[in-house]
C-alpha cells in the first residue's frame, strides 16, 4: 500500500474476481505475456507457444492495456498447453525433446480497435489485416524445427506517435501534435532448430522483425522504420531419464529511425522524457529525426523433466538492455540512454489426466526489472529510474464432458508493481495492479467433421498508487503523460468472448474460422482521477485459416 | 569512313594466322560426358533433357536415367536439366580436352528441395554462343533476388550496389563505372555508362536512342522524371518473367554492336512450363505476376506472362502510385527433329511484348499545392525470330522487330517571376514582345513516340579444321530509329521558365516528327574455336570483326556520317584442369542518340527595350530573337577500347576468379560549349513619359549597340571516360555439415572523366558576365577532369535445408571506399585564358597569369578543393524462402535488414547514409495444384 500523493486516492492493490463463461475455444492469444516480447501483439497463438521466440525482449516490461484474449482456453485449434525447457524457458536445444508431433497453421484475418478509454499515445482507432503461418516438426531422426511468419498491415487514426512501443521502460518517446493517420506494415519471421547427439542437445533460434510506418497522406509526413533481429542458442544435457538441465543465451537488437518533416503545415514535436515538462519544438523545414538503438543480452539456466506423469520445467534468466536515442541527422551528439537489468524466473507443469481425456497445466513467470535513464545534455546524471515487477500465473483445465462435448476453464492472475521516478522533475509514480481473468470454454461436435466452440471470460483490473498531481505539472505533462498514469492507476473491467468453428477436411487437415470481441472500460466503483480518459475500448477480430496436425 | 582501323585489323589478322598454325598441330577435341539422372528417392528418371548451357550439345535420358554426350567442347560448363515434373537443376562441370567425365544429377520436385540449388549468379559462366566469360544469372537466382525489375537482378554483379526495390524512379544500369561528380549540364559518368550498355531482350535490342523526353538545352523550371540521355529505363522489364540474364562486362563478340560498356542479354520465360502466380508485397510496392506455358500439339507452344505492379510515388506525403503493366505473348513453332535430342530443323518464335509505366502526381492542396506531374510510357514490341538449319551443319537465324513507344510527360507548377519582357517569336529577328509576370500556372507537355525497326540476319556453321572445332558466324544488322511524337509543347504566354535573364532564351515548342531518323547498319564476322594444344591444354578463342556505320540524315544510303571498324579478340587457355587464364581486347562503338544528332535549336532573346510602367497600355518590350542550330554534322560514334585479363582457379568445389580490366571511351558524346556573341541594339523611345497613356515607339536607327557573349551547346565527341579496375569472385565449396556456402565478390573501380573543351565555370558565373555592363572578359579553364573511385566487397552466405525446403541467403555489402576527386587545377592561377564579350577565346600563357593585368581573372574555379571520401561501412540484406504445402512457396526479403544508418564523415569526408530498412514477402502458388485439390 502506498500513500496518497497530490490528492490521488491510494487504493493499494485490488484483487478482482472475474467470472466468465466461455464456450468454445480458439483464440488463443498471446496476451500480456506475448506483448512483453515486443512482438506484434497477436490474437493467434497461445502464450505458451510464444515463450521460445528469439524476439523476446531481454529486459523490458512495456506497459500495455489489459487484453482479455489471454483468458480464453483453446480447445479446438491448438494442442493443450505444453511445458518443457523449450516451451517454457525458450531453450532451442530442447526442441527435439519437446516436439514429437507435426503441426502447422495458416491464417488470415482482420481486426480493429477503437474507443476513448485509451492513453494519449494509443491511436484513436486501429484497423488491421494479417496473414500468418506457424509450424513445427521433427526431422532427420534427431532434430526438430519450428518456424513462424507473420505479415500485418495496420492503419492508425489519430496517432500522435508511431513508436514501436509507445510505453516502454525507457522514458524517452517522440511524439508530434499533427496526429495524422498512419499506415504500418509489419513482418515477423522466426525459427528454431534443435538437434540431439546422445544426451546432449544443442539448438539455435533466429528471429527477425521489421516494420515500416508512414503517414498515409499528410502535410506533416512522418516515417518510422525499425529492424529487430534476435537470436538465442542453447545446450541441454539429459542427466537422467527424468531430468534434463539446460543453459541458454539470448541476444536482441533494435534499430529504429523516426523522421518528421513538413511540406505544407506546421506541427510541434515533443520528446517526452519521463515526467519532466518537455519543451515543444516547432517543426521547421529541416524536419526532425531520431534514432533509437537498443541492444540486450540474456542468459539463463533451466531444468525440466517428468515427475508423476507430469512434464515440468523451471528456469531463471538474467537480462540486460541498453538503449541509445540520438538525432539521426547528427549522431555525433550525446545520446539519451536507458539501461535496464532484469531477472526472470518461471516454472510450468502440464500433464494428461487419466480420466475424460483431461489436460491440466500451470505456467508462472515473474520478472523484476530496474532501469535508469540519462539525458544526453546532462552527462553523468541519472534523470529517471524505474523499479518494476510483473508476475503472471496461468492455470488451465480441459476435459471431455461427453463424446461430443469438451469443457475447459482458465484462470490468469497478473500482478504489476511499477515504481517510476523522475529525478529532474522530483516526482514519481508507484502504480500497482492486479488483473484477474477467469474464462471457460465449451466445444461441441455436432457432426463428425464439424466442431464449434464458444467462450467468454470476464476480468477485473484493480489498480492504484501514487501518481504526480497533474495540477502541479506542466501543460504537456497534463495532456500527454498524466492520462496514461491515471488510466494505469484506475480500476477497470473487461469482457471477452469468441466463437470458433472448424471443418475437418481430413483427419489431419481442418479449415477454421473464428470471431472475437473484447471490451475494456473503467470500473463503476472507482474514484475518478484527474485526466482519466472516459468511455471504453473495444477490440474485435475475425480470422480464418487451415491447420494441419500429424503425429 | 572517318576513322581507319586498318592497323588494328591487320593486327587481328596477324593474331589469327599464327594461332591457326599452332592449332594445326593438334587433334580435334572430343570428351565424353555421361551420368545418371535420378529423382527423389534415387529413382532413375527417363526423358530428362540434359543440355550444356550456351551450346547446342544436349541429350535425353533413357529408362535407366542415363545420358551420354559426345564431342563435348572443353572448358567450364553448366549442365542444365529440363523435365516438366521436376525442378530444373544446374550443375557445374569442367570438361577436359579429351577423355570421359561422369556427372550424376539429382532432381527434386521443387527447386528449394534441390541439393545443389543456385541462388546467386554463376561466378564464371558462358553467355550462349560466346566464348567470352560472362556472369550468368539463372532463373532460380532471379527468383531469390529482391527485384521488381531487371535492375534488382543486376545487383548480383560485382560492383553493383544494392538499392531498395521499387518502381518509383528511373532505373538504369551502369556497368563498370564509378560515379564522378557531375557538373551542371554535363553528362554524368553513370548516365554515359548506362547509355553505352546494350540490353537485348529475346534477341531484340532495346533502345533509348530516340527518347527525346528531355527539357531541352535551356531547361525549364518544371520537372519530371525521364531516362532520356541515359540508358534504357529498366523498369519496363519485370524481374518475375525472366528466364536467364547474361551479362558480358568485358569484350563481347563481334555479334554485339551499339555499346561501349557491356551487353546484357535477357531471355524471358518461353515454351511449356507449369503455370504459376506470384504476389509480392512490401509497404511501398505490390506486384503480382501470372505466367504459364502450354504445349499446343507436338510442334507448337504458347506462353503468356503478365505482370502488374504499383509502388508509392511519395510515401508518407501522398497516396499516389506509380503503376506498371507488362505482358508478353509468345508462340513457338518447332519442326520435329529427325531424331529425339536433335535440335529442330526450323523454329519460329513470335513474341508480342507490351508494357505501360504510369506515374501521376496530381496537385494536392494539403501536401503539394500548385505542383503536379505525370509520366506515361507505353511500349509495344512485335518480334519474329526464325532459326533453322541448312543442309549440313550450317544454321541461320533471322530476327525482325518493330518497337513503338508512346511517351507523355506533363508537369505543372505555380511559377513566380518578376515582370520580364517576353517574346514567342520562332524565327530570327526583332519584334515587339510583352511582359509576363507571376505568379502563374505553367504547364509543359513533352510527347514523344519513338520507333525502332530492327533486323538481323545471321549464318553460322560449325566445322573442324586446323585441329580445332570452329564455330563461324557472320551477320548483318540494321536499325532505324526515329520519333514521331508531337514534341515539346506549352502555352507560350505562360512559359515553363522563370529564369530568363534577358539573353538566354527558353526552349520553344518543337515537334519531334520533323527530326531525321537515326539509322545504323552493322556487319560482323567471327570465329569461335575450341581445341587443345601442347597435350591436354584446352583453349577457346574467339576472333571477330565488326563494322558499324552511321548513316547521314537517317537514310539507309551508303552516305555515312561515321563508321567504325571494330576488331575483337578473346582467348582462354586451360593450363591445368583447375587453372584457366583468359584475356581479351576489342573496340566497340555506340551511336549518338537522336537528341544529340539533332538537338533543338537554341534561342536567345536579347532585350532591346524594356519599358515597364504601371499602365499596361504604356508598356513596351522589344526583343531580338537569335536562333542557333547547334547541330554537329560531324558528330560520330562514341568508341571504346576495352581490354581485360583474368585467371580462374577451381578446386575442392570452389572457384576463384580474378579479372583486371581497362575501359577507355574516347570521343564520347558530350555537350561542348562554344563561345559566341550576339549583337544587342539600344533604341531611344518616343513618348516615354509615365502616365501619358501612350505606348512609346522606338526611334530607328539604334542609338547604341554592344555585344553579348553566349555559349552554344553543341553535342560533340569531346568526352573521355576511362575506367580501370579489378573484379574478384570466390565461390567456396558448400560446408556439408551445416549446408552452407559462401560467395565473395569484390570490385575496385576508378573512373576518370575528362572534357577536352574549355570550361567556363558554373552557369551562374557565366550569366553574371553575360549581363554585366562592366566586365569585358571572363576566365575560362582547360577542361574538366573528375575522378571517382569505388570499392565494394559483397559476402553472400547461403544456407540450405532441402529436407525442409528452406533456403536463407544473407548478403553483406561492404562499401570499403568511395572517393570523388576533381583533378583539374583550381588555384587562382590555373585559368587558361579569357573569353571576351565578342565570344573570342584569348589564351594567357602560364608565366603571365600572375601579372597585374589579369587580376580580375584570378578567381576560384569552384568545385572540390580536395579529394572527398566517404567512410567505409556495411549493410546486410537477407532473404529466406520456404516451400509450403500444395507446391506453394513463401519468400521474405529484407534490404538493409539491420537498418544500418551508415557513417557521418568528419572534416573533409562525405557522409555515407544508407537507405532505410525495407522488407517484403512474396507468395508463389501453382494454380493447377489448387484446381486439382479434392477434399
Amino acid at each position: 500500500m502506498k500513500g496518497r500523493l497530490g490528492g490521488i486516492p491510494r487504493n493499494g492493490w485490488m484483487v478482482a474476481v472475474l467470472v466468465g463463461l466461455l464456450l468454445g475455444s480458439l483464440n488463443p492469444p498471446a496476451g500480456l505475456a506475448a506483448q512483453d516480447t515486443g512482438s506484434i501483439e497477436t490474437l493467434s497463438e497461445p502464450g505458451w507457444a510464444r515463450a521460445w521466440t528469439p524476439l523476446q525482449w531481454t529486459a523490458e516490461l512495456p506497459r500495455v492495456l489489459p487484453d482479455g484474449a489471454v483468458a480464453l482456453p483453446d480447445l479446438l485449434l491448438w494442442p493443450a498447453p505444453r511445458a518443457g525447457l523449450f516451451w517454457t524457458a525458450g531453450n532451442p536445444a530442447a526442441l527435439p525433446a519437446d516436439v514429437e508431433d507435426r503441426f502447422s497453421t495458416f491464417s488470415v484475418g482482420t481486426g480493429g480497435e477503437e474507443g476513448e478509454y485509451r492513453r494519449p499515445l494509443d491511436p484513436e482507432e486501429i484497423s488491421r489485416i494479417h496473414g500468418e503461418a506457424m509450424g513445427w516438426r521433427p526431422f532427420g531422426g534427431s532434430g526438430a524445427a519450428i518456424g513462424r511468419v507473420r505479415v500485418r498491415r495496420s492503419e492508425f487514426r489519430g496517432a500522435l506517435s508511431d513508436y514501436d512501443l509507445s510505453y516502454p521502460g525507457s522514458p524517452y518517446v517522440v511524439m508530434d501534435t499533427a496526429g495524422s493517420d498512419l499506415g504500418r506494415t509489419e513482418v515477423e519471421l522466426e525459427g528454431a532448430g534443435g538437434w540431439e547427439l546422445g544426451p546432449v542437445g544443442f539448438g539455435i533460434a533466429l528471429g527477425y522483425r521489421a516494420h515500416q510506418t508512414r503517414t498515409l497522406e499528410a502535410p506533416v509526413p512522418r516515417s518510422l522504420s525499425s529492424a529487430d533481429p534476435g537470436a538465442s542458442v542453447g545446450l541441454t544435457w539429459r542427466a537422467s531419464p527424468s531430468l534434463t538441465l539446460g543453459v541458454h543465451g539470448r541476444w536482441r537488437n533494435h534499430a529504429e529511425r523516426v523522421t518528421l518533416f513538413t511540406v505544407a503545415a506546421s506541427s510541434r514535436v515533443y520528446r517526452l522524457q519521463g515526467y519532466f515538462e518537455p519543451p515543444p519544438q516547432d517543426l521547421g523545414s529541416g524536419g526532425y529525426s531520431r534514432r533509437v538503438e537498443r541492444e540486450g543480452y540474456a542468459g539463463g539456466v533451466s531444468a525440466g523433466g517428468t515427475v508423476f506423469g507430469a512434464t515440468w520445467a523451471a528456469f531463471a534468466e538474467v537480462g540486460t538492455q541498453d538503449e541509445r536515442q540520438l538525432p539521426s541527422s547528427n549522431p555525433n551528439l550525446a545520446a539519451d540512454t536507458w539501461a535496464s537489468d532484469a531477472l526472470t524466473v518461471g516454472a510450468s507443469a502440464a500433464r494428461a489426466l487419466p480420466v475424460r481425456n483431461g489436460q491440466v497445466s500451470l505456467i508462472t513467470r515473474m520478472t523484476t526489472l530496474s532501469g535508469d535513464g540519462g539525458r544526453g545534455d546532462l552527462p553523468d546524471t541519472v534523470s529517471f529510474v524505474a523499479d518494476e515487477r510483473v508476475f503472471q500465473a496461468e492455470g488451465e483445465l480441459s476435459l471431455d464432458a461427453s463424446e461430443t462435448v469438451r469443457l475447459g476453464g482458465r484462470v490468469v492472475l497478473r500482478y504489476e508493481d511499477r515504481d517510476r521516478s523522475d529525478q529532474l522533475a522530483r516526482v514519481g509514480s508507484g502504480v500497482e495492479s492486479w488483473t484477474t481473468w477467469i474464462g471457460v470454454a465449451a466445444l461441441f461436435r455436432p457432426t463428425r467433421r464439424l466442431s464449434v466452440s464458444a467462450s467468454v471470460a470476464n476480468g477485473w483490473y484493480g489498480a492504484g498508487g501514487p501518481i504526480p498531481d497533474p495540477t502541479q505539472m506542466g501543460r504537456a505533462y497534463r495532456r500527454y503523460i498524466a492520462p496514461e498514469l491515471a488510466l494505469g492507476a484506475s480500476d477497470a473491467a473487461a469482457q471477452v468472448g469468441s466463437v470458433t468453428a472448424r471443418w475437418s477436411v481430413s483427419e489431419a487437415v481442418g479449415i477454421w474460422a473464428r470471431a472475437l470481441m473484447d471490451r475494456f472500460s473503467p470500473s463503476g466503483q472507482v474514484v475518478s482521477l484527474q485526466s482519466l480518459p472516459e468511455g471504453h475500448r473495444n477490440r474485435w477480430s475475425v480470422s480464418t485459416g487451415v491447420s494441419v496436425r500429424r503425429r | 569512313m572517318k576513322r581507319e582501323h586498318g592497323a588494328v585489323l591487320a593486327l587481328a589478322l596477324c593474331l589469327l594466322l599464327p594461332f591457326g598454325g599452332a592449332v594445326a598441330q593438334v587433334s580435334p577435341p572430343g570428351a565424353t560426358l555421361s551420368g545418371r539422372v535420378t529423382g527423389p528417392g534415387g529413382v532413375p528418371v527417363e526423358g530428362v533433357l540434359v543440355s550444356l548451357e550456351g551450346t547446342s550439345v544436349q541429350a535425353l535420358t533413357n529408362a535407366q536415367g542415363l545420358y551420354v554426350m559426345r564431342a563435348v567442347p572443353p572448358g567450364p560448363h553448366v549442365l542444365v536439366t529440363e523435365h516438366l515434373a521436376f525442378a530444373p537443376a544446374r550443375v557445374d562441370v569442367t570438361i577436359p580436352a579429351r577423355g570421359e567425365v561422369q556427372r550424376n544429377i539429382s532432381l527434386a520436385d521443387r527447386p528449394l528441395e534441390l541439393e545443389g540449388i543456385t541462388v546467386t549468379a554463376d561466378a564464371v559462366s558462358r553467355a550462349q554462343g560466346e566464348a567470352t566469360t560472362a556472369t550468368v544469372i539463372a532463373k532460380e537466382a532471379i527468383r531469390h533476388q529482391t527485384a521488381a525489375s531487371l535492375a534488382g537482378v543486376l545487383e548480383l554483379l560485382p560492383g553493383v550496389e544494392a538499392a531498395p526495390p521499387g518502381l518509383g524512379s528511373v532505373q538504369q544500369i551502369s556497368l563498370r563505372a564509378a560515379p564522378t561528380s557531375g557538373m551542371a549540364g554535363s553528362t554524368g559518368s553513370a548516365d554515359l555508362a548506362s547509355f553505352g550498355t546494350l540490353i537485348i531482350v529475346d534477341g531484340v535490342p532495346l533502345s533509348n536512342n530516340a527518347n527525346l523526353q528531355s527539357l531541352g538545352s535551356s531547361g525549364a523550371d518544371l520537372s519530371f522524371s525521364t531516362s532520356a540521355g541515359g540508358g534504357v529505363d529498366l523498369r519496363q522489364i519485370p524481374a518475375a518473367t525472366l528466364e536467364r540474364v547474361e551479362v558480358i562486362r568485358g569484350v563481347p563478340s563481334a555479334r554485339y554492336g551499339d555499346l561501349t560498356q557491356g551487353a546484357i542479354i535477357v531471355e524471358t520465360r518461353a515454351g511449356a512450363f507449369e503455370p504459376e502466380i506470384r504476389t509480392q508485397y512490401d509497404p511501398n510496392t505490390f506486384e503480382t505476376t501470372a505466367l504459364g506455358g502450354w504445349d499446343l500439339g507436338v510442334t507448337q507452344s504458347a506462353t503468356v506472362n503478365f505482370d502488374y505492379s504499383r509502388t508509392r510515388s511519395m510515401p508518407g506525403v501522398t497516396d499516389d502510385y506509380a503503376n506498371r503493366l507488362a505482358g508478353q505473348l509468345t508462340h513457338r513453332f518447332s519442326q520435329d527433329p529427325a531424331s529425339p535430342g536433335d535440335p529442330p530443323p526450323l523454329s519460329l518464335d513470335t513474341r508480342v511484348d507490351f508494357y505501360r509505366l504510369e506515374e501521376d502526381l496530381p496537385t494536392n492542396e494539403n501536401t503539394r499545392p500548385g505542383f503536379a506531374s505525370s509520366a506515361r510510357e507505353t511500349g509495344l514490341r512485335v518480334s519474329q525470330r526464325a532459326r533453322g538449319r541448312f543442309s549440313g551443319d550450317a544454321r541461320f537465324s533471322l530476327t525482325g522487330a518493330v518497337t513503338h513507344i508512346w511517351q507523355r510527360s506533363w508537369s505543372a507548377a505555380r511559377l513566380v517571376r518578376g515582370a520580364m519582357p517576353f517574346t514567342d517569336r520562332l524565327t530570327p529577328g526583332r519584334s515587339e514582345g510583352w511582359f509576363v509576370a507571376g505568379p502563374y500556372d505553367a504547364e509543359l507537355t513533352v510527347e514523344g513516340q519513338p520507333w525502332l525497326i530492327y533486323a538481323r540476319g545471321e549464318v553460322e556453321k560449325e566445322t573442324a579444321w586446323l585441329g580445332g572445332l570452329h564455330h563461324l558466324r557472320g551477320g548483318i544488322e540494321l536499325r532505324r530509329e526515329w520519333n514521331s511524337g508531337p514534341g515539346y509543347q506549352f502555352d507560350m504566354a505562360q512559359p515553363p521558365q522563370v529564369s530568363f535573364n534577358g539573353v538566354q532564351g527558353y526552349d520553344r515548342p518543337r515537334a519531334f516528327d520533323d527530326i531525321p531518323a537515326l539509322a545504323t547498319s552493322g556487319l560482323y564476322l567471327d570465329d569461335r574455336v575450341v581445341g587443345s594444344i601442347l597435350g591436354d591444354m584446352a583453349y577457346s578463342l574467339q576472333l571477330g570483326l565488326r563494322l558499324d556505320g552511321l548513316h547521314r540524315e537517317g537514310a539507309w544510303a551508303p552516305d555515312f556520317q561515321d563508321a567504325v571498324l571494330q576488331p575483337r579478340l578473346w582467348g582462354e587457355l586451360s593450363l591445368r584442369p583447375w587453372l584457366r587464364v583468359r584475356g581479351g581486347w576489342g573496340i566497340m562503338s555506340k551511336a549518338p542518340s537522336q537528341g544529340d544528332l539533332y538537338p533543338a535549336p537554341q534561342y536567345n532573346d536579347v532585350i532591346n527595350v524594356n519599358w515597364y510602367t504601371d499602365a499596361p497600355e504604356e508598356r513596351l518590350a522589344v526583343l531580338t530573337t537569335y536562333v542557333t542550330d547547334p547541330t554537329n554534322h560531324d558528330l560520330g560514334f562514341s568508341t571504346a577500347r576495352k581490354a581485360e585479363a583474368g585467371v580462374e582457379v577451381e578446386g575442392w568445389g570452389s572457384v576463384l576468379s580474378l579479372t583486371g580490366f581497362s575501359d577507355r571511351i574516347r570521343s564520347g558524346v558530350g555537350t561542348m560549349q562554344e563561345p559566341s556573341s550576339l549583337l544587342r541594339e539600344y533604341f531611344q523611345l518616343t513618348d516615354s513619359l509615365n502616365g501619358n497613356g501612350v505606348r512609346p515607339r522606338i526611334i530607328e536607327p539604334a542609338s547604341a549597340a554592344d555585344t553579348v557573349p553566349i555559349l552554344v551547346n553543341r553535342p560533340s565527341n569531346v568526352l573521355t571516360m576511362e575506367t580501370r579496375g579489378f573484379e574478384v569472385t570466390a565461390t567456396l565449396a558448400e560446408i556439408p555439415r551445416i549446408r552452407t556456402r559462401i560467395q565473395v565478390q569484390g570490385s575496385w573501380l576508378r573512373t576518370e572523366r575528362r572534357f577536352t573543351q574549355p570550361y567556363f565555370g558554373s552557369s551562374y558565373r557565366f550569366s553574371d558576365f553575360q549581363l554585366s555592363s562592366v566586365k569585358d572578359r571572363a576566365p575560362y579553364w582547360d577542361g574538366v577532369k573528375e575522378i571517382g573511385e569505388k570499392q565494394i566487397v559483397t559476402y553472400r552466405l547461403i544456407h540450405h535445408q532441402p529436407a525442409l525446403g528452406f533456403v536463407v541467403t544473407a548478403s553483406i555489402q561492404h562499401n570499403v571506399k568511395d572517393l570523388l576527386d576533381d583533378a583539374a587545377a583550381r588555384d587562382t592561377l590555373s585559368f587558361a585564358g579569357y573569353v571576351t564579350r565578342g565570344g573570342e577565346l584569348v589564351p594567357v600563357p602560364g608565366a603571365e597569369r600572375a601579372n597585374p593585368e589579369y587580376q580580375d581573372l584570378r578567381v576560384p574555379r569552384g568545385g572540390l578543393l580536395e579529394p572527398l571520401s566517404a567512410p567505409g561501412d556495411w549493410m546486410l540484406g537477407i532473404q529466406a524462402s520456404k516451400t509450403l504445402p500444395l507446391e506453394g512457396e513463401l519468400r521474405f526479403w529484407g534490404f538493409n535488414a539491420l537498418d544500418r544508418l551508415g557513417q557521418y564523415g568528419g572534416a573533409g569526408e562525405q557522409s555515407r547514409v544508407y537507405p532505410r530498412m525495407r522488407f517484403g514477402v512474396e507468395l508463389r502458388i501453382a494454380p493447377r495444384v489448387l484446381l486439382e485439390m479434392r477434399p
